[in-house]
């Protein structure tokens, strides 16, 4: 088969088409980031990615803190410099959360500080948050920055209509306001909304052409079960979801939705909303090759690959046959992107399990040619 | 319908307002409190965790019953104290060390606390002298959350720090924990939700899982 370049494998396997091989994607907080430049002998980002075999560029960058963001020109503010586009597509700037490094016994992990929203009693009190405005960012700086990587898939990341809500007014506070106070979680959800729609129409009426993929993250899963009812989730959350998925096909742009847990019966919901891209495909919640067999002619499916067991305690071999297990059982027909199983690698996963990962991606997602495939 | 039917129906649908009125109004008419928290609250409760874990409600509903229940609690709690009514036993329960996240662990509160224990909320991120100073406060039963593979690790450290002492027990839970895991570690008990972290704690102490 004729070698695809990164975008064209990407897109190949999100529309049900086979590609030459499974595409790969990945994001890593910058200690992970560190440790395998290192290991691989590289300096740059780009490079990882190349001797990763990665073929997604996540435009927030491989951290999500260091990619290519519009420059900020808005009113002086503690989180962003005059003029900069230095913030990187950081959203903790977008909602004043302060971040704290912090040393677990696994290694280094972000925290986030206190939900300034949290003690709010009304709308007015909400009101009073520095709520961002997209008149203060300037995309023009954008296009120029892609250039550096045209060999990529471009995927635009960073939006959620849930999940960024309960950075900002905490998770159990947003909970009870939509169970207790639904005229405050409306407000919060159209605050939130809002914004995001304006901010990424904007950045996609600058270089939507080069981008493929817009990506959303809202967790709406438990380890067990979904964290709030379908009946909830569609009278209060889906319409402003349908908002952003219709922004990303307007575009031309495949809709990546990354939500951790065990979403696994919500699943045709999301297809049927226009869901193209499904992420992370929690292995410990749902088996990714089970959904593949099951939903693999609705949706495509990204991730799958353990973080919270085998790519922690499992040795590079034990990860080796993991990912061959879940690769040849996700690839055919399209419709598999390589990534673990919770999309940002923490610095409790060893390196050597990383590359061992996306070599085996690289091994075990061949797709053979007609005439091998014809022969067996 | 009696009234302590209308109170456990307020509290298992959430209604705050309904459970302050009537609870306030049993109080008024010199009703017997301790009796009415033991059938009616608590059973009330018992009855949201399960209807939690067998998937029929979810976090939003949970968080909204327990605030109800806990809303009728603080007006009886005093007394309650006065009548010297003793609580089933003390806990004390944090997320460990470089652990920030706290939805699970305050679901566990909430059922704890509506199950009627005590409760000693130490917070996120609480090191081994966290734990240690609450159990010389009176804590029987140490409660360990932690959600992430980063920080379930810390754990451990915890479990030893008590391993000597009979009197101390263990539970842990936490999206990232399993049964597996907790008998690794030589934990006392491991619940898997809110709701079974009741059941854990309680057969932790040598009591059946569920209050007669």
């Amino acid at each position: 088969m004729k070698q695809m370049n990164s975008s064209e494998r990407v897109l190949a396997a999100a529309n049900y088409a086979q590609p030459d091989r499974v595409p790969a994607h990945i994001n890593a907080s910058k200690w992970v980031v560190a440790r395998l430049k290192k290991a691989l002998n590289v300096d740059s980002d780009i490079d990882l990615l190349k001797a990763l075999h990665v073929d997604v560029y996540d435009m927030r960058g491989i951290d999500l803190r260091s990619g290519i963001a519009p420059r900020y020109v808005g009113p002086e503010h503690e989180f962003f410099t005059q003029g900069s586009s230095d913030w990187g597509g950081n959203i903790s700037c977008l909602w004043r959360m302060r971040e704290t490094e912090q040393q677990t016994i696994a290694g280094m992990n972000y925290e986030f500080s206190d939900p300034e929203m949290m003690h709010a009693q009304s709308i007015e009190n909400l009101e009073e948050f520095d709520w961002p405005c997209v008149d203060w960012f300037d995309f023009s700086n954008i296009r120029d920055e892609l250039k550096a990587y045209e060999d990529f898939s471009i995927m635009a990341s960073g939006c959620s209509i849930f999940q960024h809500i309960t950075y900002v007014r905490g998770m159990q506070e947003f909970l009870l306001d939509m169970a207790g106070e639904p005229h405050i979680a409306e407000y919060l959800f159209n605050k939130f909304s809002d914004f995001y729609f304006d901010y990424y129409n904007r950045m996609f009426e600058e270089v939507g052409d080069l981008i493929d993929v817009f990506a959303l993250a809202d967790d709406f899963g438990t380890q067990n079960s979904t964290l709030i009812s379908m009946r909830m989730f569609n009278k209060q959350v889906a319409g402003h979801l349908r908002r952003m998925i219709d922004l990303a096909h307007s575009y031309d742009m495949k809709f990546l939705l990354h939500t951790c847990g065990n979403i696994r019966t919500w699943i045709p919901r999301f297809a049927e909303l226009g869901v193209d891209i499904l992420d992370p495909i929690q292995p410990e919640c749902m088996d990714p090759v089970a959904v593949k067999q099951e939903y693999g002619d609705i949706i495509c499916l990204r991730g799958g690959i353990s973080v919270q067991q085998i790519m922690v305690n499992g040795t590079p071999d034990e990860v080796r046959d993991e990912v061959k297990r879940v690769v040849t059982g996700c690839m055919e027909g399209g419709g598999y992107i390589l990534s673990p199983g919770h999309p940002v690698l923490q610095d409790d996963v060893p390196t050597e399990n990383i590359i061992a990962m996306y070599d085996a991606g690289f091994e075990f997602g061949q797709y053979e040619s007609e005439v091998a495939r014809c022969t067996k | 319908m009696s009234i302590n039917d209308k109170l456990y129906d307020a509290i298992v649908f959430g209604e705050r307002d309904d459970v302050v009125g009537m609870v306030q109004e049993a109080v008024d008419n010199g009703e017997d409190v301790v009796k009415l928290l033991n059938e009616t609250m608590i059973p009330a409760l018992r009855e949201v965790g399960d209807q939690f874990s067998n998937g029929e409600i979810f976090v939003p509903e949970m968080l909204v019953s327990a605030r109800a229940m806990q809303a009728g609690v603080d007006i009886i709690d005093p007394l309650l104290a006065k009548s010297g009514h003793e609580p089933v036993a003390k806990v004390c329960i944090g997320s460990v060390k470089g652990d920030l996240h706290d939805i699970g662990k305050n679901l566990v509160i909430m059922m704890l606390r509506g199950s009627g224990f005590e409760v000693d909320d130490l917070g996120v991120d609480c090191r081994i002298e966290a734990f240690e100073a609450a159990v010389e406060r009176g804590a029987e039963v140490v409660c360990l959350s932690a959600l992430l593979s980063t920080t379930r690790g810390e754990m451990q450290p915890v479990v030893e720090h008590f391993m000597d002492r009979d009197e101390v027990k263990v539970v842990v839970g936490g999206a990232v924990i399993s049964q597996e895991f907790a008998d690794q570690i030589g934990a006392d008990g491991f619940g898997f939700d809110a709701s079974d972290a009741v059941r854990a704690v309680r057969e932790s102490l040598g009591l059946s899982g569920v209050a007669a």
